[in-house]
């Protein structure tokens, strides 16, 4: 079993947006919500003043804080190094978007207006339930939506700079791989023990 | 200095509003009285129905204020089997076995007569509802994400303000009912004895959970910052929640008892809602601390 994960690199970040963009393509979102956002700061004080932009989908943590107090069992982990939720039996209680130190979980506070294209492979949520991004679980069982021989995620595959890489953790050889054994990795809040499958390389 | 841009609905919508607040209010405030009840039923069998009957109702109340609350409510089953590691799982036992519990116990004092199955639901009941005044505190107490939240005090002064609010409910509905009584003035007189000191141990619980949120690093300080900077938390909690009660206790001045019991249900409401709010800004701090710390 494969165990997927991410890096993206952010020193070849342009902040475009494309991969936000690609995301809520793939997956059908909604209005108001991003499952992979670019979260902005502005940091420093004038004059030198540094404008950041960070790409944030699902970290899908190892020890993952949402997958623990959700009530029902929603969220679980899927085994190939994902997390996932079952939205039919999603209470909408919302304690795994608390727990979550990302932000990386949405609510629908309303119900989902009619696109005019809905990806067949996504599943649909209904008003009152919480979803979030499933590192494209859709391509990836598939097997299909292969870049270079790779399986891709739309978010991975859209980037034109080349800053997202998805790949294969259990492969040693892969990208990813070789890519975490960079000095400049780090994972976001891994001090809070969720031990993310996202690295950055700052 | 941060500045953010907003542009994500869900990070800015408050992820629990006043409901879970009044619930965590309603549902302490329930066990409290229920082991106020407890206590008073050693001396007053007639004066302890009424705190009994307090505590089913409230926490009744609370718990159906919270169904509202969720996305699909009609699925709230689901968190009876689900997920043992979760505290909110905990939660549906601990309120599932004390309201009804709870309910028992007054409907058998009530009609008298079976003593012995009072006493074992009463034991019972009253194990019962310390888990739940606690239980409110330990669900937020578990959350590394919201750092304020993150702390041991949490579940203790949950269960301080339980037996404040608890007894100020109490108060009022003796007041309100047992007016010509005897017992009843005798039932006030003790349980404010106890009151006095409760409301003593709330401040020093509140100022250490204070202090050691002021110095327990940066990620606390900054929603420790948004407590204080609230009026609610200064108007509310600290002067008609906490200083006024205790002046008005100590100076025996002959203020209506139904005033300052109102007074402490307004600090623990006020308590929850502050505490429940400060959690919520967490998430582009979280992200960027590593980045830019």
């Amino acid at each position: 079993m494969a165990k997927w994960a991410m890096v993206i690199d952010l020193e070849r970040c342009t902040g475009c947006n494309s991969c936000a963009i690609a995301c809520k393509y793939e997956n059908s979102v909604p209005i108001g919500m991003f499952w992979r956002r670019l979260v902005s700061f502005t940091t420093g004080e004038y004059p030198n003043i540094r404008h950041e932009v960070i790409p944030r989908p699902c970290m899908m943590c190892e020890n993952a804080p949402c997958a623990r107090v959700c009530p029902t069992g929603a969220t679980y982990y899927a085994g190939d190094g994902t997390v996932q939720m079952n939205y039919d039996k999603c209470i909408g209680c919302k304690y795994c978007m608390i727990a979550c130190p990302y932000g990386a979980r949405q609510y629908n506070f309303k119900k989902q207006e009619e696109k005019p294209y809905h990806n067949p492979d996504v599943l649909g949520r209904e008003k009152g339930v919480v979803e979030k991004c499933t590192f494209c679980y859709h391509r990836i069982a598939k097997g299909e939506y292969k870049e270079k021989g790779h399986r891709m995620t739309a978010c991975a595959q859209i980037c034109p700079a080349g800053t997202t890489v998805f790949g294969d953790l259990d492969d040693p050889k892969s990208l990813v791989s070789r890519l975490i054994r960079d000095r400049r990795a780090v994972q976001i809040r891994a001090d809070l023990g969720t031990k993310p499958r996202v690295y950055y390389l700052k | 200095m941060m500045d953010i841009f907003k542009y994500n609905l869900n990070d800015f919508m408050p992820l629990w509003d006043i409901r879970v607040a009044i619930d965590q209010f309603l549902g302490a405030l329930g066990a409290g009285a229920f082991l106020a009840a407890i206590y008073v039923s050693h001396y007053h069998k007639r004066e302890s129905k009424i705190g009994a009957f307090i505590a089913p109702v409230a926490a009744a109340l609370g718990l159906l204020l919270v169904m509202t609350e969720l996305g699909k409510p009609f699925r709230a089953i689901y968190a009876v089997l689900g997920n043992p590691t979760s505290i909110l799982n905990w939660g549906t036992w601990i309120q599932g076995i004390f309201i009804p519990v709870a309910f028992l116990y007054a409907i058998t004092i009530t009609v008298g007569g079976k003593e012995r199955l009072a006493k074992t639901l009463g034991i019972v009941g009253a194990f019962v509802a310390v888990l739940v005044a606690s239980y409110h505190g330990l669900l937020m107490s578990v959350i590394p994400a919201r750092p304020i939240w993150n702390s041991a005090h949490i579940p203790p002064l949950s269960l301080i303000y339980a037996l404040t609010t608890g007894i100020a409910a109490y108060l009022i509905l003796l007041s309100i009912v047992e007016k010509r009584d005897p017992d009843a003035e005798d039932t006030k007189k003790s349980l404010t004895h106890i009151w006095i000191w409760l409301l003593f141990a709330q401040l020093v619980m509140g100022v250490a959970f204070m202090l050691n949120s002021y110095w327990a690093g940066s990620d606390v300080l900054r929603q420790f910052k948004i407590v204080v900077g609230s009026p609610i938390f200064w108007v509310g909690v600290v002067i008609l929640g906490m200083i006024l009660p205790i002046l008005i206790l100590l100076s025996k001045k002959p203020v209506s008892l139904i005033l300052t019991a109102s007074l402490v249900l307004i600090g623990g409401l006020a308590f929850r809602y502050v505490l429940l709010d400060a959690g919520f800004a967490s998430i582009v701090y979280n992200i960027s601390v590593d980045f830019f710390p």
